[in-house]
């Protein structure tokens, strides 16, 4: 009974560890594959930059038009009160 | 038993629906371009020589020279808005008159510098650098090309009384973003 439980818990601890080791696998060639068709360096930092970049335009977009609004609310509000 | 109806205090608008719609826009604009400049500066980065030795080189200084013209449209777009809040409706008509003057002096002068362009070799099959030249440089001006419409059609409106605020706000917005990123795509494709 004892052994029983051991080796499913071996086993499962085992496909556990595969599963982890497959994923962190694909992860590196995932990286590799953005810019496969070159192995400058160059070209690696020019993913990463514009990666950060099309990452941080967007938030930088909507947070820029929230504190726009917020900001021209506040002012018909106080144009509202003013009259 | 008499119920008393109140109506509900309509709220002032913080922009009208149309330049709402064109912030959107311009934030979806701005997504594709970055995009556009994204794929540039990785392909370009990959590369022994760019651009390319066999390619003819981009004209940089006359470029530089016709960006003044579409900086200059800004700026008269700028001060046609400020006339067009004051009341001053005929000096903001003529403001109008030279940024969209200057806009199309800019289109204009960016097609014949294509003509030379094609003329000498750099086609949109002759490279990638010239895949990507006609590509992101020609988004822009098809943006450019558009906003003119669109200016144009604001300046028949206001010379006929008509235009309204919200429609020469929203025409605004866009061309504020076509001014804005064309720095931006100069110094990415012209002098990258």
């Amino acid at each position: 009974m004892a052994s029983t439980l051991y080796y499913s818990i071996l086993k499962l601890m085992i496909t556990r560890v595969m599963l982890l080791l497959i994923l962190l696998g694909a992860f590196l060639n995932l990286e590799a594959c953005s810019v496969c068709f070159s192995a400058k360096d160059g070209t690696r930092y020019a993913y990463y930059g514009t990666t950060v970049l099309l990452s941080l335009v967007p938030l930088f977009m909507v947070g820029f038009f929230i504190r726009w609004a917020y900001k021209r609310a506040k002012a018909l509000e106080e144009e509202s009160q003013l009259s | 038993m008499q119920e008393t109806q109140t109506t509900p205090k309509r709220s002032k608008k913080i922009a009208s629906n149309g330049v709402i719609a064109m912030i959107m826009f311009v934030g979806c604009e701005v997504m594709f371009f970055m995009a556009l400049i994204s794929a540039y500066l990785i392909v370009s980065r990959g590369q022994l020589n760019w651009p390319p030795l066999d390619q003819p080189r981009l004209p940089v200084e006359m470029t530089a020279i016709n960006s003044i013209f579409l900086m200059l449209s800004g700026y008269l777009m700028f001060i046609s808005n400020r006339k067009f809040i004051s009341k001053q409706k005929e000096k903001a008509t003529s403001y109008l008159f030279y940024a969209v003057l200057c806009a199309t002096f800019f289109v204009i002068v960016q097609g014949w510098e294509w003509m030379n362009l094609i003329f000498n070799g750099l086609t949109m099959f002759s490279s990638t650098y010239g895949s990507f030249f006609y590509l992101v440089i020609g988004s822009h001006a098809l943006h450019a090309f558009a906003a003119i419409i669109m200016m144009i059609y604001i300046y028949i409106q206001m010379r006929a009384g008509k235009a309204s605020s919200s429609a020469f706000n929203t025409s605004q917005v866009f061309w504020y973003f076509v001014v804005g990123i064309w720095p931006v795509l100069y110094i990415t494709v012209y002098l990258n």
